[in-house]
């Protein structure tokens, strides 16, 4: 399985990169826990471009769910049947739930090319996911699929919160620590939306998003002393997660704030772009480095299949110097807390 | 009263690991109950002594109240939190053995005061001494960034679980020696420096170096979240679990005598 689908693939004859079509209409994964409102966001978002004349193209991956409430272009349950699923290899909910999964991953290919070729149509893809968080993050077709879309166009993930429940500061690092490793399993633009703000006006977690004195007094007085220190070092590393985290606080019932979710998405995409574009600059510029001064040992990095003997010996001289030094070192201090 | 609540994400071998303790208790002759609190678990390779599905079955939710599988699994949950004095008669009736209690997979049912944390800390109050062991599929761990991802939801249930927790990769024996580093370094994590690179050098992480940093950081300082290789087939493996959950919830404290001649016995 591709882990680095995201970066752009050289192909071996063309000096141009062959990878994601960043000019086509992004792709919205819309993740997050069971009763977080993920469908009912997608119905609302639907409804939200259809009245603006920007219709998006839908896709539902929720083998389970029983209606789906928006007008849906590819829907998992044509390919497979839940119940049926169940019935026939005999398993429970949840491995029919990774069963259809898995059998709609194997044609999902077909998903994509549908999306390449209707990208003209609409504003934006969306993709809504099994009510089950892991029966997406945690299982093999969850990668594949989201992999597939992002090595194809640029892919944003939608990580939605029920703000209604996560007002126990405890839940929300939890729920948060949650959204750092999806983050990490995809490597894609990652945008939190805090839903059901009729309920409960989300201002309270972006207050705790931007003060981290103000999270760990509510986090000292809402659990008990057993996790201290462990709480507070894991506040300071979700600190640095919310920098230039995207948040946005929306209503699915009432309809406020979907004006911002596009607006979040497109800053996203573009955000990626920009930083695609500076990769792509950086390799250039390495392999323009190829066969250059031998005797230049500013190169930070060693280059790859040279072609010059004289510069690949000197090389990888530099490297076992530098390579050497630090690992030897790791490895003294890795003796050193062993012995502790 | 002692046990071990065995969590982790559904797939990661929580009810294989059940199975294979329940082998080497019999073995090593520690008395044992066996709880199943996963309503949708069917197809088990042990036979509990006590099940949730004598309460409530998510089949039957399903039909009787037509929700969907989530819907049901939190209707069985809650009807489980309404029955916790039920579990913890059937806990005390077998006071001398040690509980090994096999929970479901949803993150969604472990929410701070949520229906299952409060039956826990309901059966710790009346001095039932538990530890977490959390179960993550060693083959999510291919790579720095998942491996990163598998440590975060590791930390996310461990904040939420509030108790003891010894955090195990499964399925270790399958687990190649051919990925970015070898599964050593997950018992010898001090190598963060290795780890801090490798992540900062894969695409679509650039921005988040200072998070790197600080994830790495918590990883080195706090060794609760060290990981260890679990391969239920390999005896030593499995030992090596059960002594740092047995020290974990003080069941090591009580039968002292029991361990050593334990480890003696693996050895051969």
């Amino acid at each position: 399985m591709p882990s680095s689908s995201t970066t752009p693939l050289v192909s071996k004859d063309q000096e141009t990169p062959v990878g994601p079509n960043v000019d086509q209409k992004p792709s919205v994964l819309v993740l997050g826990m069971a009763g977080s409102g993920k469908t009912t966001f997608v119905q609302r978002l639907t409804a939200f471009l259809h009245a603006r004349k920007t219709p998006p193209y839908v896709i539902n991956l929720d083998p389970a769910v029983s209606k789906v409430p928006y007008p849906v272009n590819v829907d998992i349950r044509d390919t497979v049947k839940y119940k049926e699923v169940m019935k026939e290899f005999g398993m429970g909910p949840n491995g029919a739930i990774m069963t259809c999964l898995n059998l709609m991953c194997t044609r999902f290919d077909q998903v994509i090319e549908l999306i390449n070729k209707r990208s003209e149509e609409y504003s934006v893809c969306l993709l809504d996911t099994p009510g089950q968080i892991e029966a997406f993050t945690w299982s093999a077709s969850g990668s594949i699929i989201t992999d597939s879309l992002a090595s194809s166009h640029p892919t944003v993930v939608m990580y939605i919160v029920d703000s209604a429940r996560a007002t126990n500061p405890t839940t929300f690092m939890s729920n948060m620590l949650y959204a750092c490793s999806i983050l990490y399993r995809t490597k894609l633009p990652f945008i939190v939306v805090f839903n059901k703000s009729d309920i409960v006006k989300p201002t309270f977690a972006l207050k705790w998003m931007q003060d981290f004195e103000r999270f760990d007094e509510a986090l000292e007085d809402a659990r008990s002393s057993y996790m201290n220190d462990l709480s507070r070092s894991l506040s300071l590393v979700l600190d640095e997660f919310y920098c230039g985290l995207k948040t946005v606080c929306v209503s699915s019932a009432t309809g406020e704030g979907f004006e911002d979710v596009m607006t979040a998405i497109a800053e996203s995409v573009e955000a990626r772009k920009k930083q695609m574009d500076e990769e792509d600059k950086k390799k250039r510029e390495q392999e323009a480095l190829k066969g250059k001064a031998v005797h230049d040992l500013n190169k930070k990095k060693a280059q790859e299949g040279d072609d010059e003997d004289l510069e690949d010996d000197l090389n990888s001289k530099v490297d076992r110097i530098h390579l050497g030094g630090v690992e030897e070192e790791n490895d003294e201090d890795a003796e050193i807390e062993r012995a502790v | 009263m002692y046990g071990v609540l065995v969590i982790g994400a559904p797939g990661a071998g929580k009810s294989t690991f059940c199975a294979g303790l329940t082998d080497i208790f019999t073995q090593t002759e520690r008395p044992f109950l066996t709880i199943n609190l996963d309503p949708a678990n069917d197809t088990m390779a042990y036979q509990p002594d006590v099940n949730i599905t004598e309460l409530i079955t998510v089949n039957d939710v399903m039909d009787r109240l037509g929700l969907g599988p989530n819907g049901a699994l939190k209707y069985c949950i809650e009807t489980l939190g309404k029955n916790s004095e039920w579990l913890l008669q059937k806990i005390e009736a077998n006071g001398k053995k040690y509980i090994i209690v096999d929970c479901p997979g949803q993150l969604e049912l472990y929410k701070s005061e949520g229906e299952l944390w409060q039956v826990i800390r309901h059966l710790e109050k009346a001095g039932v001494r538990l530890c977490a062991l959390h179960l993550a599929d060693s083959l999510y761990c291919s790579d720095p960034s998942k491996f990163i991802s598998v440590a975060l939801s590791t930390l996310a249930t461990m904040v939420t679980m509030e108790m003891p927790q010894v955090n195990c990769l499964s399925k270790a024996d399958l687990f190649s020696a051919d990925g970015t580093y070898d599964l050593d370094f997950f018992s010898y994590l001090p190598d963060v420096n290795k780890l801090l690179d490798l992540l900062n050098e894969v695409p679509g992480l650039e921005k988040y170096r200072k998070l790197n940093e600080s994830i790495c950081g918590v990883i080195s300082d706090f060794d609760l979240v060290s990981f260890v290789p679990l391969a239920v087939e390999s005896k030593e493996s499995m030992m090596k679990v059960i002594q740092m959950v047995d020290a974990a919830n003080g069941f090591s404290l009580t039968e002292q005598g029991d361990i050593r001649e334990l480890i003696l016995n693996s050895k051969s």
